[in-house]
Formats: C-alpha cells, sequence, structure tokens
C-alpha cells in the first residue's frame, strides 16, 4: 500500500472524524429532531447577510457609480434584515474619494439606526502598482484613514498607509458649526494660504448649511425609517489634488426645490438658464442659479433673501480657475469647471450646457444616491 | 469710536440662523450690530473683518442685509461699508453693499 503524505493522512483522519460524529448524531436524534435542527440552521444563516463590495468604489464612471450604488441598496437591505452583515472587500481594488465619504456615511447612518447590528468585513486585497511592482493596499489605507473599521467596530490589524491618503480626513455633524469644517481644512498642510482655506471655507460652511436647512424635510425614502440629520464632510490632500466633500444623506436637491421655491420662480430659472426638463441634474443646475435669479428679482418682487448658497459653490470655480465643482444629488450630477480647467470628458451620458464653452455639464444615472454630495476639486498647483 | 472686530464674535462665522448652526449673521446682527447702532453714531462704528476662518455669503446677507429688514433705513446701512475693514478679502465690503442694496430694493417693494 501507498504510503500516505502527511497533509493526506491528515485530511483522512478529518474525514473519518466528521463520518463519526455524523454517526453519533444520527443516532442520537430521531428524523424530526434533525428536520427540526435543519430548520434552525437556516434560519440562523439568514440572519448572517454577504455582499460584495465592487471592485471599483467608484461614482465618478457611469458603469461603477450603477455597480456601487445598487452595493450600497444591497448592504443596507443586508444590514436592516440580519443581525450580522459581513462585506466582502475581496475585489475592491480602487477607491475615490466621494465614494468612500458615501460609504463611510452609510455606515455611520446604519449602525446609528441598529446599534445592535453586526458588520464585519474582509480586508482589500494589496495590488502591485508603479515601476518597481510594489504592493499597495490603497482600499483598506483609505477606509482606515476615514474610520470605516473603527464604524464598525473593526480592529485593522494591517497598518499599511498609503501615503496619498496621509491627509485624508473625515468627520460629522448635525449643525452647520463652521468650527468643524475649519478644523478639517486645519489639517491641510502648510503651503496652502490663507486666502484659499477662507474661499474652501466659505463653499463648505455654506453646502453645511444647505445640508441642516434643507435635507432633511421628512425621512429619507429607504426603508430604514430613522431621521439622521447629518452631515459629512471629507478633506483629502495629495501630490496633485486637494478635495473638498460635503455628503448629506437627505431627500436630495432635486425633491426639495421645487418645494422651497414657487412654480413661477423656478420656471424664470428654466427660462433664463435654458432649462428644459426635470430630470434630477437639470434641477440641481437650477439650484445653483437661485442666488443671481432672486438678485435679479429683488427689484420688482419681495423674496426672501434665501438661496445665496448655490452662488458659493460656483465661485470656487472662479476662485480656482482649473478647479472642477461636482454637485451629485438622487440621480443626477452637475459638473462647472473653472475657465482654465480642461473640459471633462465626453461620455454618451453626459450633455454640456449651450452656451457655456463645455465649463458646464450634466449627467443623469440610473440608480440614486439618495442624497447629496457636494464636491470641490482643485489642483495643487492652483492653490 | 466703536471697533468691531468680527474675529472677537466668533473665529467660525457660521450659516444664516442660529436654529441652523452657531455663531450666525442671525446671531451677530442682534447680539453685535444692532445694540452697536443703538450706542454710538454710525459714523464712529468700525467693524473688522479680518482674521476668521471665512464667511458665507448667507452670514453676510442677513448680519447685513438684515438690518434693512429689522428696519433700519438704507442709508444708514450703507454708511457701515464706509467703516469696513477687510484687507484679507477687500470683494467682501462691495458684497456687503449689494446685500444692503438688494435688502433695501426688496423693502421698497413690500
Amino acid at each position: 500500500m501507498k504510503k500516505l503524505s502527511r497533509d493526506k493522512l491528515l485530511q483522512a483522519l478529518t474525514i473519518g472524524k466528521k463520518r463519526a460524529r455524523r454517526e453519533t448524531f444520527r443516532k442520537h436524534t430521531t428524523p424530526s429532531e434533525r428536520a427540526k435542527l435543519a430548520r434552525r440552521k437556516i434560519r440562523n444563516k439568514s440572519r448572517h447577510g454577504n455582499v460584495d463590495a465592487p471592485a471599483k468604489l467608484d461614482i465618478y464612471s457611469a458603469k461603477n457609480h450603477a455597480i456601487f450604488v445598487s452595493f450600497l441598496d444591497n448592504y443596507r437591505r443586508t444590514v436592516k434584515n440580519n443581525k450580522k452583515t459581513f462585506i466582502s472587500f475581496r475585489n475592491s481594488t480602487r477607491i475615490t474619494a466621494a465614494a468612500a465619504l458615501l460609504l463611510v456615511a452609510e455606515t455611520d447612518r446604519l449602525v446609528t439606526a441598529y446599534p445592535n447590528a453586526v458588520i464585519r468585513c474582509s480586508f482589500p486585497p494589496a495590488t502591485t502598482e508603479g515601476k518597481y511592482r510594489n504592493y499597495q493596499n490603497i482600499v483598506e489605507s483609505v477606509l482606515n484613514q476615514i474610520g470605516f473599521f473603527k464604524l464598525i467596530d473593526q480592529e485593522c490589524v494591517s497598518h499599511t498607509k498609503h501615503h496619498s491618503v496621509e491627509i485624508w480626513r473625515q468627520l460629522s455633524g448635525s449643525t452647520a458649526d463652521g468650527s468643524l469644517a475649519a478644523s478639517l481644512l486645519d489639517s491641510l498642510p502648510e503651503e496652502i494660504t490663507k486666502a484659499s482655506r477662507q474661499k474652501l471655507y466659505r463653499g463648505a460652511i455654506e453646502a453645511i448649511a444647505n445640508s441642516v436647512e434643507h435635507a432633511y424635510p421628512s425621512p429619507r425614502n429607504d426603508g430604514i425609517g430613522t431621521m439622521d440629520s447629518r452631515w459629512w464632510m471629507l478633506v483629502g490632500y495629495d501630490a496633485t489634488y486637494l478635495t473638498v466633500i460635503i455628503c448629506d444623506l437627505g431627500v436630495g436637491i432635486p425633491s426639495t426645490l421645487p418645494k422651497k421655491h414657487p412654480e413661477s420662480f423656478l420656471s424664470l430659472i428654466r427660462t433664463r438658464f435654458s432649462i428644459f426638463d426635470n430630470s434630477d441634474a437639470e434641477l440641481i443646475r437650477a439650484s445653483t442659479h437661485v442666488k443671481e435669479t432672486r438678485s435679479h428679482l429683488s427689484t420688482s418682487t419681495k423674496l426672501p433673501n434665501r438661496g445665496k448658497g448655490g452662488a458659493d459653490f460656483r465661485n470656487i470655480a472662479k476662485a480656482f480657475p482649473t478647479a472642477t465643482l461636482i454637485v451629485r444629488s438622487n440621480k443626477g450630477a452637475f459638473f462647472l469647471t473653472g475657465e482654465a480647467a480642461k473640459p471633462l470628458k465626453k461620455s454618451s451620458s453626459r450633455r454640456y450646457v449651450d452656451g457655456t464653452n463645455r465649463t458646464e455639464s450634466t449627467l443623469n444615472h440610473s440608480n440614486s444616491i439618495r442624497g447629496t454630495l457636494t464636491e470641490w476639486i482643485v489642483p495643487v498647483q492652483d492653490i | 469710536m466703536k471697533y468691531i472686530n468680527v474675529i472677537d464674535f466668533s473665529e467660525f462665522p457660521g450659516p444664516r440662523y442660529e436654529r441652523i448652526g452657531p455663531n450666525s449673521g442671525e446671531k451677530f446682527r442682534e447680539t453685535i450690530l444692532l445694540p452697536a447702532l443703538r450706542t454710538a453714531p454710525i459714523e464712529e462704528i468700525t467693524i473688522n473683518l479680518d482674521g476668521t476662518a471665512g464667511y458665507g455669503s448667507s452670514f453676510l446677507e442677513e448680519a447685513f442685509g438684515g438690518l434693512i429688514r429689522r428696519g433700519i433705513d438704507h442709508d444708514t446701512a450703507l454708511k457701515i461699508c464706509n467703516n469696513l475693514i477687510s484687507k484679507e478679502d477687500d470683494s467682501l465690503i462691495e458684497e456687503i453693499r449689494i446685500y444692503i442694496n438688494e435688502a433695501a430694493e426688496s423693502a421698497k417693494n413690500v
């Protein structure tokens, strides 16, 4: 008889032990008891939900947007319906700032709504990059840096810190407290001038105030049924770009705009700025024109002096000529680039706004992010 | 001479209304600007905007444009702009002037 290797021997022993255990179990239980135990096992198993995170945690490309947003929907549903949720990041090799903030905000909201839910995850794989094919784990670094593992109370054993995410900071609040926004901007390196910080602060405080004042008139329509009126902010800085993102998980601009302003006023914006449909993207674009339309009207009508924030968002693109502003809300996205910036890439779903020399464009996605993300991307050379 | 340093009110000027967040334009107007206007002649009030983290337009509109809505007449409100100091960003002074003018125009059309 052929001598078994050590591995084969161990395998045969394990099989034997399992078989013996099964026979003992059968001997000591009746068929009805076994059926009852099997049913319990299935029930327990169904209380453990698994969610596979996409390979690219990203909402910049339309394809990745659809996949990532449907992952978030699945994640929310799984946490709602199960005691334990396991997120598998085994395929995730890329992450972008906006998607990272959205994931953290959703997780923060879920752990607040379901304090007894247990969320665990596998760690994303390391990938090789660059000339020397060095191993890097950028997804894990980002999630660790912006507090995802801390939120789900899972220790991140690896201490890899990718150099490009070292100056990524995230926080949240429930009131428009300028000191919170400033604390993140203060974490930026000293070479960023005070004037630049003030311009970023101006946009940030307006975006946060808009979230607090307008984003949460009613519970979010996502089946969670909780009222969590917070905003989240992320500041990211690397060798190439400075990114500032404000996020809320409210009902979205396309839902609040028609409720906050009379139809006659919105019609005027539509006429003045050639907005021909009621898609989410066009309603976001309309919201950025509220101030100038209001100023235009103030000589003839008495309107409340609200709605200045949209102009502050637009001013960032004036203050930093190569910057890009992106406002995403529900299914829509509005893009505004500074005059010296390269026009954004053409795609089948992107529509450039006439008369803006391709500095403004809109895009409608198939899935809703169920909230609003306001993002400024400023090239470091422009600061 | 009455000298108002916004940084003494807050280093982090906030949103329009106090119900939205702390250090709002509404609070600045009610606790600093209006009491100062009641106790000193307008020509003697100097407001220094420098040193803060920055200003959202809602803060500025509510603080200064809001003076008109609280009954301060247009000329008096505009005189404040003559004694504003903003060395860090001089465009703020023009912006405040626009808010005061817009608020006055709105009030005229009631």
